[in-house]
């Protein structure tokens, strides 16, 4: 089911009406339709692929049950590394069959060894990737006695399938996730009004920028030859809000539900295009998977310390561990790698932790120096974004050699079915208001209770006029459920 | 909770009029390309904006015709005139069962026919498109409730901004004293017939891939609504399948399947089996007849109500 969808729309309602109407007065009938409701927004895709996520369920709370009472650290280990093989064997067959097959093969006959190439037809279930690093980070957590393993099943199984943030994320931490399924929760207005101001947000940026990027972009990326540099160029910008307009949509939307029904997600986006660096980017671009690699990755590998090669190769392995999460190509691997390359400076000078607040902090505007590494931090993400989304690396490279022969100097000119002024207009609003908000949860925070609320409900209701009047009037999916 | 509710009401409610106004000033602005969700066609397609002012003075006419542009291009009320029988017709460009349904709630019992032809094209069984909606709501002279039941039934945000539009257009705007012109490009409208009869042209056929037609289960359901509507108020009905090009029929690959469905809902009559008809010489594309074609089907749709039929048979 997808939230840009009718189905969703009266999906949800019908869900909240149910859970503070029917299911208030007992945090186990709550948990329990939290889990119905997840499930049957899962299953709305393809009802098979809930049997992967109740035996992800399964293995883990078992898992963690035993880790509990379990003394010996080599049998603690044991546990461990089944819950890993089990949740990493199941992405790994599901994402990465075919690709490990193929590239075998590819390597094999490189020495002039033909083996017979052998590929299923695999269907990928929808947001895997997120629900296995969710719940891996439970059995990680229990095993590294940073959180109590719960008793409760039910609320464990909630948990891992919560529907707000099932198939695209926040990947959330038991940590923070879990106990909030343990606890009573009661309706509380403010952050419900906040919930919906997300929702719309999540919505505008979707379905008004990101569906309408993707028009554009689909005629470069799908015909890179027939157009000139310029136009090449303003494909991949055109992308690289494409690609933010539907992830930070999607998490405003998710979190924006979540708060629906008296959860707090946590941020997976925080202005990343307002970066003054690339490591400033990384710390505000998918929040949640890069903090994950951070605590079970990086870290691990012994993160900063060490030696400089020891410290280049955690970055690398994180940064290309990344790029294969995304998909298995190796375009997404190359993505990573370059993302590495774009890092590596600041970890070698020691100035990657040198933006730690918001750019123009204290002020409206950025410096001219700010603004200046805005720009440069943004060329460079949409440079390596041209990897993400070129369906493969010679395409990738073509697409780059073309954008920057003399073509790049004309002026670029498309014909989709909206205007590019009306685009552009719109991608400044968004801009702005995320500007004015840089230092809040998400973009519409920056309308505080304080102001007018005729004032307020004006400008909602607006962004409600946009989304009819622009919006994609065909299906859309959510570019990450892919991952 | 319920301060929640009730504040949710309030800015829906607010919301949607900030949602009409800003639809009547982006329609309001010249360029299309910032319409993107709002497709208003005041007479621009097929007269429709003629056909349906002329369709509020008809009344009791023999002879009701519902269907897509093979109806309003292929029905001539003239001949059916010369043949004695009176008839109005109403079809409009694209239309799909949805539309029609719409159509024949709106309009039979208050122009009454003695009996009713729908044209069913089985192309438009096979689709959800909304351009027949989008130019229908553009050229209604008023909005009623049927027309946003249409749109319900639709759900397209396109549809329901053009009927906010039209709405405005055709109730609170000041007159802009449109006139549609009797001839359109190679169009010539009849008026107080709904007919429009074509320059002659020659099709040249082209290549045509052999498919099967799926009929849309929405479009299934609002054609059997619309008949147990006809049913309901006593009113008869014939279902008719006007020809194509042979070469665009013969690419259907379940014709046969289709006409069991049709015949299983009533009177039915399939006229792609015309002999005479040429698919050069009586086609102007490979859809629509041209004048030439028009005048042969029309009597053999007059002999088959006559002689087949029994229907209008003293006239």
């Amino acid at each position: 089911m997808l939230f840009n969808s009718l189905d969703f729309a009266i999906f949800l309602p019908l869900v909240f009406l149910l859970y503070w109407f029917a299911t208030q007065f007992n945090l186990r009938f709550q948990n329990l339709l939290l889990l119905a409701a997840s499930y049957f927004f899962y299953g709305w895709w393809d009802w098979r692929f809930l049997s992967l996520i109740i035996l992800s369920t399964l293995i883990d709370f078992f898992v963690g049950r035993r880790l509990e009472v379990e003394s010996s650290p080599s049998k603690r280990k044991y546990l461990l590394l089944v819950s890993i093989v089990a949740n990493l064997g199941m992405l790994g067959f599901f994402k990465y069959f075919n690709f490990f097959v193929e590239n075998f093969t590819a390597a094999y006959s490189l020495f002039g060894i033909t083996l017979n190439s052998y590929s299923l037809k695999i269907l990928l279930p929808v947001g895997i990737s997120f629900y296995t690093f969710q719940t891996l980070s439970y059995t990680i957590d229990v095993y590294k006695k940073t959180i109590k393993p719960t008793k409760d099943f039910i609320s464990f199984a909630a948990f891992v399938s919560f529907f707000p943030q099932l198939v695209a994320g926040p990947i959330e931490r038991a940590k923070n996730l879990l106990p909030q399924f343990l606890k009573k929760r009661s309706f509380n207005y403010h952050q419900s009004t906040e919930g919906l101001k997300q929702i719309l947000w999540g919505l505008f940026k979707k379905m008004v920028i990101a569906d309408n990027c993707a028009e554009y972009v689909d005629m470069v990326f799908g015909n890179p030859e027939g157009y000139p540099g310029s136009v090449l160029l303003l494909g991949a910008v055109l992308f690289a809000f494409q690609i933010y307009g539907d992830f930070s949509g999607y998490s405003d939307i998710a979190i924006g539900t979540a708060k629906l029904f008296g959860f707090k997600l946590m941020q997976n986006f925080a202005y990343p295009y307002f970066s003054r660096d690339m490591a400033e980017f990384w710390r505000r671009w998918h929040i949640s998977l890069s903090t994950w690699f951070r605590d079970y990755v990086y870290i691990p590998l012994g993160g900063s310390r060490g030696n400089r090669a020891m410290q280049i190769r955690n970055i690398f392995v994180v940064f290309l561990l990344s790029g294969f999460w995304h998909g298995a190509n190796w375009t997404f691997i190359f993505w990573g790698g370059l993302n590495a390359v774009f890092f590596l400076p600041l970890l070698l000078r020691q100035t990657n932790r040198q933006h730690i607040e918001v750019a123009a902090f204290n002020q409206v505007y950025p410096s001219f120096k700010e603004t200046g590494a805005i720009i440069l931090t943004f060329f460079l993400t949409v440079l390596a974004w041209i990897f993400f989304r070129a369906a493969s690396l010679p395409d990738a490279l073509r697409y780059i050699l073309r954008m920057m022969d003399q073509s790049l100097l004309s002026w670029p000119r498309l014909d989709p079915s909206m205007s590019t002024k009306i685009l552009g207009v719109l991608i400044l609003l968004m801009l702005g208001v995320e500007w004015h908000a840089r230092k809040k949860e998400f973009g519409l925070s920056l309308f505080a209770a304080s102001k007018p609320q005729i004032l307020r409900w004006i400008f909602y209701a607006f962004l409600i006029a946009c989304i009819g009047m622009y919006m994609q009037t065909g299906e859309s999916p959510f570019i990450y459920f892919q991952f | 909770m319920r301060k929640f509710g009730l504040k949710l009401f309030l800015f829906f409610t607010f919301a949607f009029l900030v949602y009409c106004g800003f639809v009547i000033l982006v329609g309001e602005l010249g360029n299309p390309k910032f319409k993107k969700n709002l497709n208003y066609v005041k007479g621009q397609r097929g007269h429709t904006y003629s056909r349906l002012r002329d369709a509020e003075k008809v009344k009791n006419p023999d002879l009701l015709i519902f269907g897509t542009s093979l109806a309003f291009k292929g029905f001539d009320t003239r001949i059916f005139e010369a043949n004695g029988i009176d008839a109005f017709n109403l079809g409009t460009a694209g239309e799909t069962p949805l539309q029609t349904e719409f159509m024949i709630r709106r309009y039979l019992k208050k122009i009454d026919p003695e009996y009713v032809i729908y044209e069913v094209n089985a192309e438009w069984f096979a689709t959800n498109r909304i351009e027949s909606a989008l130019d229908i709501i553009s050229n209604l002279p008023y909005i009623d409730w049927e027309t946003v039941k249409m749109a319900a039934r639709i759900n397209k945000v396109r549809v329901y901004n053009n009927l906010i539009y039209s709405f405005y257009k055709a109730h609170l705007a000041p007159d802009d004293g449109f006139v549609e012109p009797v001839r359109n490009n190679d169009d010539l409208y009849i008026p107080g017939g709904g007919y429009v009869e074509t320059r002659i042209i020659h099709n040249y056929p082209v290549e045509i891939g052999a498919r099967k037609l799926y009929f849309s289960e929405k479009q299934k359901r609002a054609f059997e609504r619309s008949l147990d509507y006809m049913d309901d108020l006593g009113v008869k009905y014939i279902l008719i399948m006007s020809p194509i090009t042979n070469h665009h029929y013969n690419a259907f690959e379940n014709a046969a399947e289709i006409d069991q469905y049709y015949s299983s809902k009533g009177t039915y009559m399939n006229f792609n089996y015309i002999e005479e008809l040429d698919d050069s010489l009586h086609f102007g594309d490979s859809r629509h007849l041209n004048q030439n074609g028009v005048i042969i089907f029309d009597k053999e749709v007059i002999k088959y109500l006559k002689d087949d039929l029994g229907v209008f048979k003293e006239k």
